[in-house]
């Protein structure tokens, strides 16, 4: 389901921004400590598109992919909680659309995408 | 042994349960089985999920966090669950 989820944030990033080509990846298993989980990466011809884009699908796969972090300690072991689930489930509890219901992030592209457009 | 919504012999479908992270954790396994008996009323995954607090009374303090996807897409508690349905227990998930 993480795979399909992934491809359904792709396609929505795709929807929203006019995008070359995309790219996300995310390990699972053990990752040390200062190395990445995950990767996203797109291209097109004006930057503020695909760094939008870029945003978008990190905000995304927070929100929605279903991946766990288990953080092991010296003294115990804690499952790590993204804010962005939680702020994304309380809006798709009424709506039952977990990608849909994010209307801060929308907000938040379209400010950026005028702040971006400006400094063109 | 797997949780059942009624006690009828015979052929009767069942849904899959998949647990991931605390939930598994709590559960002691990564999946069961509900069984659901076509003759009545449909079940609803919040139907499915009381069953499961039941079954595995430690799943009740996540219960308040946790989504549930059915066959693979997030969806509310108040959606009807079939034979060979796949529902997956979510707890906060830490991607990214």
């Amino acid at each position: 389901m993480a795979i399909r989820q992934m491809h359904i944030i792709c396609a929505e990033a795709r929807k929203r921004w006019p995008i070359i080509a995309l790219a996300c990846a995310h390990r699972v298993g053990i990752v040390p400590i200062g190395h990445e989980s995950v990767i996203v990466a797109a291209s097109s011809v004006h930057r503020a598109d695909a760094l939008l884009a870029c945003h978008f699908i990190i905000d995304e796969i927070k929100a929605s992919v279903p991946i766990w972090k288990k953080e092991i300690y010296a003294d115990g072991e804690v499952w790590k909680e993204n804010a962005e689930f939680f702020i994304n489930n309380s809006t798709s509890r009424r709506s039952g659309s977990a990608l849909h219901a994010n209307k801060e992030l929308d907000k938040r592209a379209d400010t950026e995408k005028n702040d971006l457009s400006h400094e063109t | 042994m797997d949780a059942e919504f009624s006690q009828t012999e015979g052929t009767c479908g069942r849904v899959k349960v998949l647990f991931f992270a605390r939930a598994r954790e709590i559960a002691g396994v990564s999946e069961t089985s509900l069984g659901i008996d076509g003759a009545e009323s449909s079940k609803t995954i919040k139907d499915c999920i009381d069953l499961l607090t039941k079954q595995f009374p430690g799943l009740e303090e996540i219960m308040s966090c946790i989504v549930v996807a059915l066959n693979q897409e997030y969806a509310d508690q108040s959606s009807l669950v079939k034979s060979g349905d796949e529902l997956a227990l979510i707890p906060p998930i830490s991607g990214g």
